[in-house]
């Protein structure tokens, strides 16, 4: 059974691993209500709301998509004084892993997407599968740590990689140094960043310029095609981490669409773009998506993360004009 | 327990608790079970003895309960969660198989923790521990 086990400063979430099965009971087992409750812990640790502490601000980033899953994008964690320390029973700091007792209840409404995601992702297949341990060693999930801001956490920040343990050594009591032989797994840990990597939108550019074009002309859009570099250090080590153009998805507005990996061109160099064939508004969304990929110092060439991402940028609305021929009186005569 | 908030979540919680003696005394587990997350320890605990009172035709008796909301916490953001202390009276209980006592509880009056979270529109509890 586990324990929620927390030090002055920092909380352990843990679970209970009783699992809803058929077990025998015994007469000599029957009990009444209490003796069902003896034995189990608690999956959180519970905190009484502060009165007149406001939450944080939402985060500021932009939305974006991963493989088709809406989330927002972590930025850094509020600062260190915002932090409230001590005071009352709060812990300041709590620390989580995705072991498959808490992942049994990533499934809750409301549970964090970082908890779902990492209940999905590498930190359950590691420990699933444990494949890239020795003989002998289990798994661990990434270590992840937020702290207290008002009634509410901040963004969970990984503090320490999935790693491989060596069971025969005690746990708990002794130093985390002697307690494990730290594999870090650095491409992981740079899909992890990626995952939760902002990414600038691409710059979107329409030809005319000037918020109006004709029907049945060509309106020209292209978009920058720049990567999005990310210097970041992962566990000591200082790593590039870079979101590529992939692809393009241009959205006229008008019910149709293409895909491509061409950013497109400004006139007359011009292979975007699109004839609309009535007058009208239309906005033009371009959707980008992006795939990842990391370099160590010292390292000629970029290496793929698994994941790709999305980013969406929109066009002031153009007024689609129809240009009509006239006849005019010619009043020469 | 329409509500979707912590009240919503309490009501559920004090509903789940004063099911435990109906659910011992019948067999019926249906709703019990519906109920209980896969993670709940005292959820699978209470199942398997109403299972058993059912299946040896034993025969519960007394153990009515009363349940209060002492204390509600704020939600957990990381798993959705909503902790409650809520304090649990319950009369004796009796346990009979063919007329003989099998099990002779005393009344009982403790706080416990209880856990609900939201699944599927629908409350569940997770867990029920001592506090």
């Amino acid at each position: 059974m586990n324990h929620l086990h927390m030090t002055s400063a920092v909380a352990t979430v843990l679970s209970i691993a009783t699992p809803v099965t058929a077990l025998t009971v015994s007469t000599d087992d029957y009990t009444q209500f209490g003796g069902s409750a003896q034995g189990q812990s608690v999956s959180v640790e519970a905190f009484e709301p502060t009165a007149g502490q406001p939450a944080p601000p939402p985060r500021s980033g932009t939305s974006r998509s991963i493989e088709g899953e809406t989330d927002a994008v972590p930025s850094a964690g509020p600062p260190q004084s915002s932090v409230r320390v001590g005071g009352g029973n709060a812990t300041n700091v709590r620390q989580w892993r995705a072991t498959p007792e808490l992942c049994q209840l990533s499934g809750l409404d409301g549970a964090a997407p970082v908890l779902r995601a990492e209940c999905e992702g590498a930190g359950q297949r590691l420990a699933h599968n444990g494949i890239e341990c020795d003989a002998g060693q289990e798994a661990q999930g990434a270590l992840f740590e937020q702290r207290r801001s008002g009634d509410s956490w901040t963004v969970p920040e990984v503090v320490e990689e999935e790693s491989c343990v060596d069971p025969a050594l005690p746990a708990q009591d002794q130093p985390q140094q002697q307690q494990q032989r730290r594999q870090i797994d650095i491409p992981a840990a740079a899909a992890r960043a990626f995952r939760n990597m902002t990414i600038e939108p691409s710059t979107l550019a329409v030809q005319p310029p000037d918020g109006w074009t004709l029907v049945n002309l060509d309106t020209i859009a292209y978009a920058e095609d720049e990567p999005r570099v990310l210097d970041t250090n992962l566990f000591g080590i200082p790593v590039s981490i870079r979101a590529v153009p992939d692809a393009y998805t241009w959205n006229w507005g008008d019910g149709t669409s293409d895909t491509g990996t061409d950013p497109g061109a400004p006139y007359p160099n011009h292979t975007v773009a699109h004839a609309y064939s009535s007058p009208g508004t239309a906005t033009i969304t371009l959707t980008t998506t992006w795939r990842g990929q990391f370099r160590l110092p010292g390292d000629q060439s970029w290496r793929d993360v698994p994941g790709r991402a999305t980013t969406t940028s929109q066009s002031p609305p153009i007024e689609i004009r129809e240009a009509r021929t006239r006849l005019v009186e010619d009043l020469s005569h | 327990m329409d509500r979707d908030d912590a009240e919503g979540a309490a009501a559920a919680a004090e509903y789940f608790i004063e099911l435990y003696p109906y659910v011992m005394a019948t067999g019926d587990t249906v709703e019990f079970e519906a109920m209980s997350h896969e993670a709940c320890g005292f959820c699978a605990d209470a199942l398997a003895q109403a299972e058993s009172i059912r299946d040896n035709n034993h025969q519960w008796s007394g153990g009515e309960i009363s349940s209060d909301l002492v204390k509600t916490y704020a939600r957990d953001d990381l798993t959705g969660i909503y902790p409650f202390d809520i304090q649990v009276d319950q009369d004796a209980a009796t346990i009979l198989d063919s007329g003989e006592i099998v099990f002779q509880g005393a009344a009982e009056s403790h706080n416990y923790r209880v856990e609900v979270g939201r699944e599927a529109d629908a409350w569940i509890v997770v867990e029920i521990a001592p506090r």
